[in-house]
């Protein structure tokens, strides 16, 4: 609109007119060229605003004195007073306008053609929109002229239609609708749209369309967006994302699928649902088994339907991780999965755990008596003596597996384990610490093998060390492994594992992976810690005793409006999905 | 030697200081009492102080006060610090007692053994065993110099440090012994090397075994001695008690608390003997000695003002309690080692130099770096306010007025009126006092005591 056409046909605000009614019943998708690259939308910011700004955690936040301190800057300050300069002049709060001025949603987009940026607002009612227009032209003004500068907005006529320009930003009123954007054409192409109706609107294209409908289930969207990844790539936009090979063997065991699939799939769509009691996001990509190759089977099996079959449960869980990950495929696929300086590290460790092994090879025989099935749990312990309570108690931590061949693997990983004891206690002795005491027991037909710290005898009161925090144990269950860091955990997980077993199998699980966090039980670790963690605010803010553990009690009592964090990764039809789910106390 | 105290007179020197009109008792006096005897203090200890006499005041340092809520919290903080078995942990919480103790004097002789009977966390590792000895150096701070000793002879982190975890009769390790004679009792020249073999033969058998101190008897040489002149089938304890009734012991302690104390650099025999006389008339009691010093005449002379370094640790958290301020005590640590004062990990076996060794170009930009840090840093709060809102309610507005109270509370000695005037041109500013703060800390009378 740099070039303002003004023809001054007086027919044509005759048309501007009865488009801006027209333009009413529209969707922004409707007046969005199907060249759209990235589209996003806040279809009801009010619902945001309410849900942000009126939600109990907020005021927890604000009684916190880093909240306090975060807003007492001078920069704050400094815009708390132009917002206040702004809600005077609009004769109503920053709230109340923002409601009103975006009631309709707001739209972003990006035009692959022009590379244009767009946002599309829908106001209350035109009269709302027009005020703020007329207080923000008026506010502009006011401003060059107390800086002694010319007029810093131009404006035009297109079709009708008023158009404004400040420095490289274009904008213009259609009735409800605020239109603002940084490329002319882009501009006029969704005025011709709101005159004439669009030829070819993004709603009509098929990948949109589908994006639309794979995440269109239940509740409506707070935030929803839809990228053509394939135009990405075609431009190298995030290379890094779509590159074959990686250095972080870590993020290839939790996203390599996912990556993969990125690297093929056309287009993404991404939501975010929320309500008082929780927050979920989701990302959508269209799925194809072919497109994920052979070295990356290991994460979601060969035909893309490894599920996360294994759900063991225990009333202390802090984190149950369970997931479908091929280990020993990872392993063995590394040269094709990882960049060289990782190959090496990996090809070094597989000597040194072979060896471990009694010359099985770790990646060949090891990993490969696992099924790809897997948990990983992590729970609060509690301890019976006060004599062998550690001062910083850590929760323990397990891993379950599933054995090809329970057979044969029993005696293997029993033998490994008295090995790795061993090994621990020659090293321990180097070190002077105490030395891990190895136990067999046998608890409800289940046999455990199970090593304790012996504690040393001190006349003195002196504090138990970290160490009395592990008690390795292993134990197997059918052609369950389980391998725990604590005796506790351990015989937990055994007694879930042997009450699936007596009712039968559990519920058949889609997904591919599975995680759930409970915050309850994460807050009780952290009261455990009490002690410790007002020592190290102590030491961190150099706070007195009593200010360090007004503030520690304080973020605990944040955590109690937390009450879940959830993650999943899931394979539905000819789509992948991975959502997070975050939820509050009511 | 320090020419300066060639020519004192000792009865003068170690007289007690009876303010007068030529040499009152004020805010500067008893500031340079705080500096010496603790790490600072802020406005009110400095009016509260001058309200008294200097006697009452020294007595309360040096017997203390009761304290047994702080005693507690110390106490509960350290050993989960110790949990950790991070000895640098330590470190932070001892910068944290040092900045809130009701007992500065007891904790700033603790820093005193700490370089005195120098254990490196380098080397020890172990955080429970470093604890250990912190808390026996702060048992034993003003306490009897002779069990210290001892005590620190069946210290497990001492004995590790010097690599006597194992001492056998058939070898026995000449290290402990040797640093016994040298660093922590005598001097060098003050013994031979037959003493300190024959020494080495009354610590064998003394071990550390899982963390604790144990005496075997089987390695233990129980034939005769010959120490000092004196033969005797002389245990550990015996060796100890022999090197202890040494002259020099009590000469080599006094000549080393008055360089902690009064000056840096040497003193000579004369000024020296009268305190020595008193340290082995008490039985090698500190708090004699210590009382003597901090109450004489020599010490609140201006012959002492600004002669000392401040070493790292007293101009940290000096800056901390002169202000009154909290700050990320982790972050103050790691900034102190940086200026060449690590807590718990002093660089060998002699501990720090100290005096002139603190100070180059190098370390005085730190130190200024430092002091910034300290006052700019968004989590610091001075009174818990801010530090504009606390200077403004100490009734430091008035630029002029403001600045001559910063430079009382912590300049020892008067400061050259053109560093004055520059000083006085930031105050004007307005809204300035953190960069006077920090152009004060790069002063050179600043980094003096």
């Amino acid at each position: 609109m740099s070039r303002l056409l003004v023809c001054g046909v007086p027919l044509l605000g005759i048309l501007a007119t009865l488009a801006a009614a027209l333009g009413e019943e529209r969707k922004a998708a409707d007046l969005l060229p199907s060249t759209t690259v990235i589209y996003s939308e806040l279809a009801t910011p009010p619902r945001l605003l309410e849900l942000v700004l009126d939600h109990p955690i907020r005021r927890r936040l604000e009684a916190l004195d880093e909240y306090k301190k975060a807003f007492e800057t001078p920069q704050y300050a400094q815009f708390q007073f132009g917002l206040s300069m702004v809600e005077q002049q609009l004769g109503m709060k920053w709230r109340e306008a923002l409601v009103g001025l975006t009631e309709g949603g707001v739209h972003i987009a990006i035009d692959g053609p022009t590379l244009g940026t767009v946002m599309l607002a829908k106001a209350r009612h035109p009269a709302v929109l027009e005020k703020a227009k007329e207080t923000l032209l008026r506010l502009v003004r006011e401003d060059a002229s107390r800086k002694g500068e010319s007029d810093p907005i131009r404006s035009g006529e297109y079709r009708g239609v008023q158009a404004y320009r400040i420095q490289e930003s274009r904008f213009a009123v259609v009735g409800s609708w605020l239109i603002v954007t940084n490329k002319d054409d882009l501009g006029k192409s969704i005025l011709d749209a709101l005159l004439d109706g669009a030829k070819d609107p993004l709603s009509a294209d098929p990948e949109f369309k589908a994006s639309r409908g794979s995440t269109a289930s239940g509740d409506a969207p707070l935030f929803w967006a839809f990228v053509r990844l394939q135009k990405l790539r075609d431009a190298g936009i995030a290379k890094e994302i779509f590159r074959g090979k990686t250095d972080n063997p870590l993020a290839e065991l939790l996203v390599g699928g996912i990556m993969s699939t990125l690297r093929k799939a056309p287009y993404a769509s991404s939501a975010v649902y929320g309500s008082r009691d929780r927050v979920r996001w989701t990302l959508d990509l269209p799925y194809e088994p072919g497109w994920v190759p052979e070295s990356r089977h290991f994460y979601l099996g060969p035909t893309g339907e490894g599920t996360a079959s294994l759900g063991l449960a225990t009333p202390s869980s802090i984190l149950s991780l369970s997931t479908y990950r091929d280990l020993s495929g990872l392993w063995n696929s590394s040269a094709d999965l990882f960049e060289a300086d990782v190959n090496a590290t990996i090809a070094q460790a597989n000597s040194q755990l072979t060896t471990l092994f009694a010359g099985r090879d770790f990646g060949l025989d090891v990993l490969a008596s696992f099924r790809p099935e897997m948990q990983l749990v992590i729970a609060r312990q509690t301890f019976e003596s006060p004599a062998l309570t550690p001062e910083i108690k850590l929760p323990s931590l397990a891993m379950v597996f599933r054995l090809k061949d329970p057979e044969k693997m029993l005696r293997q990983w029993k033998v490994t384990f008295q090995s790795l004891i061993g090994f621990l206690n020659v090293v321990g002795a180097m070190n002077g610490q105490p030395p891990l005491e190895l136990n067999m027991e046998t608890v409800d037909g289940v046999q455990f093998v199970t090593a304790a710290y012996v504690p040393k005898e001190s006349k003195e009161s002196v504090p138990v060390p970290i160490n009395f925090n592990a008690s390795p144990s292993v134990c197997f269950i059918k052609d369950l492994f389980i391998v725990s860091s604590t005796r506790q955990l351990a015989q937990e997980l055994a007694r879930s594992a042997r009450g699936i077993a007596a009712n039968g199998a559990a519920a058949t699980e889609q997904a591919n992976t599975r995680l759930q966090v409970d915050f309850s039980m994460l807050k009780q670790v952290l009261e455990d810690n009490r002690q410790y963690l007002v020592s190290q605010n102590m030491i961190e803010k150099g706070h007195a005793r009593k200010d360090a553990e007004k503030e520690i009690g304080t973020l605990l009592e944040i955590l109690n409006a937390g009450k879940g964090f959830g993650a999943r990764l899931e394979r539905r039809d000819e789509q992948l999905q991975l959502s997070l789910d975050l939820q509050f106390e009511p | 030697m320090n020419s300066r105290f060639q020519e004192i007179d000792p009865s003068w020197a170690w007289r007690r200081y009876e303010p007068g009109p030529e040499s009152p008792w004020n805010k500067r006096r008893a500031a340079h009492l705080f500096r010496r005897a603790g790490f600072g203090a802020d406005a009110a200890a400095l009016n509260e102080a001058i309200s008294g006499s200097p006697g009452e005041l020294i007595e309360r340092l040096v017997v203390g006060v009761d304290a047994p809520d702080f005693t507690d919290q110390m106490n509960q903080m350290m050993r989960t610090l110790a949990a950790g078995n991070n000895p640098r942990n330590l470190a932070s919480g001892w910068l944290y007692r040092m900045r809130y103790t009701p007992n500065p004097l007891h904790e700033k002789m603790t820093l005193f053994w700490h370089g005195h009977f120098a254990t490196s966390g380098a080397k020890v590792e172990k955080a429970e065993l470093l604890l250990n000895q912190n808390e026996l150096l702060r048992r034993h701070a003003i306490g009897d110099f002779g069990q210290l000793v001892l005590a620190i002879a069946r210290d497990p982190a001492m004995l590790l440090y010097l690599d006597s975890a194992t001492n056998r009769k058939s070898h026995p390790n000449e290290n402990f012994a040797r640093e016994l004679l040298e660093l922590f009792c005598l001097g060098l020249g003050a013994y031979t090397e037959r003493d300190i073999q024959e020494l080495a033969r009354c610590f064998t058998g003394w071990e550390v075994n899982q963390g604790e101190f144990r005496f075997n008897r089987f390695q233990a040489d129980f034939g005769v001695k010959s120490i000092f002149g004196k033969r005797g089938n002389f245990t550990g304890e015996d060796g100890v008690r022999v090197v202890l009734e040494q002259p020099a012991t009590s000469r080599f302690l006094v000549r080393k608390l008055l360089r902690f104390f009064v000056a840096d650099g040497d003193f000579p025999d004369p000024l020296i003997e009268p305190l020595a006389a008193q340290f082995r008339a008490d039985g090698l009691q500190l708090a004699g000695v210590i009382r003597t010093i901090l109450g004489s005449e020599l010490f609140y002379s201006d012959r002492v003002a600004g002669r000392k370094v401040r070493s790292p640790v007293e101009f940290g958290i000096g800056l901390l309690r002169g202000l009154d301020a909290t700050v990320n005590l982790n972050m103050l640590a790691e900034e102190l080692g940086a200026l060449g004062q690590s807590l718990i990990f002093p660089p060998n076996v002699k501990g720090w130099d100290g005096g002139k060794s603190w100070i180059n170009s190098a370390t005085i930009l730190g130190r200024g770096n430092l002091a910034r840090r300290l006052v700019t840093n968004s989590e610091t709060r001075f009174g818990g306010r801010k530090l504009p809102e606390y200077l403004a309610g100490q009734g430091v507005v008035e630029p002029e007025a403001g600045l001559n109270w910063l430079l009382e509370q912590f300049i020892a000695i008067p400061i050259p009126e053109s560093s004055h005037a520059r000083l006085l041109e930031l105050a004007q500013r307005g809204d300035a006092w953190a960069d006077v703060l920090h152009a004060m800390a790069v002063l050179p009378e600043f980094q003096l005591s």
